[in-house]
């Protein structure tokens, strides 16, 4: 039997799009590899980050439906996802921001909140040395705000709490 | 073995790799990037709701459409009713719920973002799918500009610039239970709060029992207080008016209350926000505050069946011991004592309500139920056929 392929996209509801450009490209150095509206709601936006070449499993989408109200974390949604990481880059410029570390079977982790700050939202999760060899396929962007050396490199993780 | 870690590793292919301060971690072969799915045991835990930071969906990848068919077919083997094959340009989609209730889409490699745009100028210009194309114009007038993207925090706005405090005025005042769930029901999410212009933020429940639901919403609720002073409220709360009494119909209520509705229109022309009429009959004041005031239509709004089908829920909900959330299930027509009740597509868990056991039978109350407000017999005796709640 063949299932899945890993993740291919996750789609998250934003606050404000400029808020939610500047920090997905502006500060994790995301490419913004498509910006196009929700098209069951063609009103908002819908903007795809990704790797420099938007390749499937690297990307993060958001709806950016400010008006909603803050999300409450529980079962029957999933509240977090992890991103893979350059680890020197982000573990050192983490220590300075006094994020918390978390482990999961050796790998270190960063967590943090995007904007807004409001209850966490995702982790800026983490890779281990293995995670940096396989994501050696991800391609870093050129002509971003944040060095390559920096750059968010793709999708790692979901989180759910599973009540079933 | 849980129903959501049953369906992770016997429909997707997923296997336990590993457990970790409660987490246990199914990832699946052949994945690139992200691959795994943490998932925390919690049989307790409340259930979540969407807002601004959750996740929408997780989306998995399937090689190509042969692929996708045969996952879409041991998911819908499963009992998940997944969706036909939607096709979302720069990739095609189906969509289903895991049996934990979270969103999962299955989606197809191909062909990518560069299917229309230069990979090399991917994200610059706003791209609609070919079927939106003419309606360029509009959307794009609709969206907010963005600017190219800031190394933050350099344009980093006070949290209150983000989301600004909004400010909800009530006129009427007189069964606050009433008002508040009015409140509660307009914005979704509540708005509870103290009549004396405190800012109610995060107050939960409000005084309309289990209808209303936790307030999160920054609104601020501003009541008694002149008439005028109300005038510079984002939304205006129109509670006013007399109640019914138990020998009449919601329509004999209507003489009186149009005048006064009347009055209000003629003192709400210049209004630059939301008017939500309450009062009852709530259909035809709407209307009539709607022709007095000349506010564009979409501005005057009236809370229609709202209550009843939340109040419809919470009895299906109760009836069969599941969360009310869980319960989908319409009143419509004119809120009032020709109000229809959606049986045919009610749905418990998203299965209808005729499937379910014995649902149909003990969904309808035999009894009526009061929610915080008053009962009022309809003229023609029938009352309400909804949940008899009154209104």
């Amino acid at each position: 039997m063949e299932g899945v392929n890993g993740l291919h996209h996750v789609t998250a509801i934003a606050g404000p799009p400029q808020e939610n450009l500047d920090f997905y490209a502006g500060v994790l150095g995301m490419r913004l590899v498509k910006k196009s509206v929700n098209q069951d709601d063609p009103g908002t936006y819908h903007l795809f980050y990704a790797d420099a070449v938007g390749q499937p499993g690297s990307d993060l989408t958001f709806f950016p439906w400010s008006q909603l109200a803050p999300s409450r974390p529980g079962h029957g949604l999933s509240s977090e996802v992890s991103l893979s990481v350059p680890p020197t880059a982000w573990i050192t410029g983490a220590s300075a921001r006094k994020l918390r570390h978390r482990g999961f079977r050796g790998r270190v982790s960063v967590r943090g909140a995007g904007p807004p700050a409001r209850r966490s939202s995702w982790i800026a999760g983490g890779a281990g040395r293995e995670r940096v060899r396989d994501a050696a396929h991800v391609r870093a962007v050129g002509r971003q705000p944040v060095p390559v050396g920096r750059q968010i490199r793709g999708l790692e993780s979901a989180r759910m709490v599973d009540a079933t | 073995m849980t129903a959501t870690t049953l369906f992770l590793t016997r429909v997707l292919g997923s296997s336990l790799l590993g457990s970790e301060d409660g987490w246990h971690r199914y990832g699946v072969a052949g994945g690139q990037s992200g691959c795994y799915v943490d998932l925390h045991d919690a049989p307790a835990a409340q259930r979540g709701a969407w807002g601004v930071g959750s996740i929408h969906h997780l989306a998995w990848r399937v090689r190509d459409d042969a692929h996708q068919e045969q996952v879409r077919s041991l998911v819908d083997a499963a009992g998940r009713r997944p969706t036909d094959v939607i096709d979302r340009f720069w990739f095609k989609s189906v969509y289903f719920l895991e049996p934990g209730g979270v969103l999962f889409e299955l989606a197809t490699d191909g062909p990518g973002f560069a299917v229309d745009e230069d990979p090399a100028h991917l994200g610059e210009a706003l791209v609609l799918p070919p079927w939106l194309e003419p309606q360029r114009d509009a959307i794009a007038a609709a969206l907010p500009s963005l600017s190219e993207p800031s190394p933050w925090p350099a344009r980093r706005s006070p949290s209150n610039e983000t989301t600004p405090m909004t400010t909800v005025g009530i006129v009427g005042v007189g069964s606050v239970g009433g008002q508040r769930g009015s409140v509660h029901a307009a914005f979704g999410r509540g708005a509870g709060g103290d009549p004396a212009r405190r800012p109610c933020r995060g107050r939960g429940g409000g005084g309309n029992g289990p209808c209303g639901r936790r307030a999160v919403l920054p609104v601020r609720v501003r009541a008694q207080l002149p008439f005028e002073e109300l005038l510079d409220t984002d939304a205006l709360v129109i509670a006013a008016g007399r109640n019914g009494r138990p020998d009449e119909s919601r329509l004999d209520l209507l003489r009186d209350n149009a005048r006064l509705m009347r009055d209000f229109g003629a003192r709400l022309r210049s209004y630059k926000g939301i008017v939500i009429m309450v009062t009852n009959p709530v259909d035809v004041l709407t209307l009539v505050l709607a022709r007095e005031s000349g506010l564009p239509l979409h501005r005057v709004l009236g809370t229609g069946t709202m209550l009843d089908s939340a109040r419809l829920r919470q009895t299906i909900g109760q009836s069969l011991q599941v969360d009310p959330r869980s319960v989908h299930a319409h009143v419509v027509g004119e809120h009032g004592d020709s109000e229809v009740v959606l049986w045919s597509t009610a749905q418990v868990a998203g299965v209808p309500i005729r499937r379910w056991p014995d649902g149909r039978r003990k969904a309808r109350p035999g009894r009526p139920r009061r929610c915080g407000l008053p009962l009022t017999r309809s003229s023609s005796g029938r009352g309400s056929p909804t949940t008899r709640s009154g209104w």
